[in-house]
């Protein structure tokens, strides 16, 4: 997938990798080249910016640990950022079902 | 040494360092302070080697997947100026907190010095205080407002917006606020206290002075910090081709080739340990 098709939902998509718990920068990327199918390549340096945009809107919080004599920040989501999650969620939802609609593949999700 | 910036990572004589390039490359475009920086470049020094070490090639030829790592971790241009937003985003956030907290506590400190101290020596306010006082009350609106205006924005989910130069523009109205009260109140210091120095109490004048000489420093600081992001904004304003940049997909292993970071020499990047 286009890193362009992805402008504007990046933000999105690091709340939801971090759901489950904290992840350090790296293993963000990976969860989600893994969540994606490896479908998302992203140039992995700009999760980070992303990550302290993030944190700065009091979304997520950084802490440091040490990992292998390295000094290692990981995150984890805030109250803040699961209801943001929430919220985002809720409106990715409606645009894919309107986009769904309008593009003629019928309602979204698809009915099973 | 590059191995003093990599730490653990294997010594590779006489071979290039490409993710020691990478970041002494991207220590010298970011914008922000010491502590800052030397922090986002600590997290990155780990993401690039967390990379490196995924890659299969790292046991055989550790120059390759760090070459590798660069390659897939995006131009330093477009990286840098992505953590300078950052970096412009705290400052915002700083002057807007300093213009919420600073103000009342500055009222304060000459409410006090003024309320312990001996009475005006002037049976009626002359104009010049008169008009200090407008000054003291335009500029507490300016900082005050500023500062809640960011502080609200600045917060959840309405921050993620990208374009948001209101939070920059916010902030360096609730600079120039504080500077005016400040400068407001040395004015009013020094018309009283020159002509009238038994009219004040100086022990407890020198609390809320000391605070404001900091202060200007501070906040001179500060918005010294957010003008090429004010300057960057009115040129985009101007051409408008500012929008739809976005970095480009993750590059392939054939294009590692033509980093230009994999043949350059080892350098050394000065650095001190990141602070938490």
């Amino acid at each position: 997938m286009k890193a362009e098709a992805l402008k504007g939902h990046l933000d999105g998509m690091l709340l939801a990798v971090l759901e489950p718990g904290e992840l350090h920068g790296y293993a963000v990327i990976e969860a989600l080249k893994q969540r994606s199918g490896g479908q998302i390549a992203l140039p992995t340096g700009t999760v980070y910016p992303a990550l302290h945009r993030l944190e700065a809107a009091g979304l997520v919080k950084g802490a440091w640990s040490q990992a292998d004599g390295r000094r290692r920040r990981s995150y984890t989501l805030t109250r803040a950022g699961r209801a943001a999650l929430t919220e985002r969620r809720a409106s990715w939802r409606e645009m894919a079902a309107a986009v769904s609609t309008v593009m003629g593949s019928g309602p979204w999700p698809a009915p099973s | 040494m590059a191995g003093a910036v990599l730490g653990p990572a294997p010594s590779l004589p006489g071979q290039a360092r490409p993710i020691a390039c990478y970041l002494a490359d991207l220590q010298t475009r970011l914008r922000g302070d010491g502590r800052w920086r030397r922090n986002v470049l600590a997290e990155a020094e780990d993401g690039l080697l967390c990379a490196a070490e995924a890659h299969p090639a790292y046991g055989e030829n550790p120059a390759l997947a760090e070459a590798l790592a660069v390659a897939a971790w995006g131009p330093v241009e477009r990286i840098a100026a992505e953590y300078n937003d950052g970096a412009d985003r705290l400052t915002a956030r700083r002057l807007h907190r300093h213009g919420l907290l600073l103000t009342p506590t500055l009222a304060l400190g000459w409410g006090l010095t003024l309320f312990v101290g001996p009475p005006a020596p002037w049976p009626h306010a002359p104009l010049t205080v008169l008009v200090c006082v407008v000054l003291l009350t335009g500029g507490a609106a300016l900082a005050v407002g500023g500062g809640a205006t960011g502080v609200l924005a600045g917060r959840g989910v309405r921050a993620l917006t990208r374009a948001r130069p209101g939070g920059f523009h916010s902030a360096i109205a609730a600079g120039h606020g504080l500077l005016l009260i400040i400068a407001t109140t040395l004015v009013l210091l020094a018309n009283r206290g020159i002509p009238h120095p038994h009219s004040l109490c100086w022990p407890a004048a020198l609390a809320p002075l000391t605070a404001s000489l900091t202060a200007i420093l501070r906040l001179t600081a500060l918005m010294r910090g957010l003008r090429p992001r004010l300057a960057g904004e009115r040129a985009q304003g101007r051409s408008r081709r500012g929008a739809g940049k976005w970095p480009a997909s993750a590059p392939t292993q054939a294009q590692h080739r033509e980093s230009r970071y994999e043949a350059c020499p080892s350098r050394s990047l000065s650095r001190e340990r990141p602070e938490a």
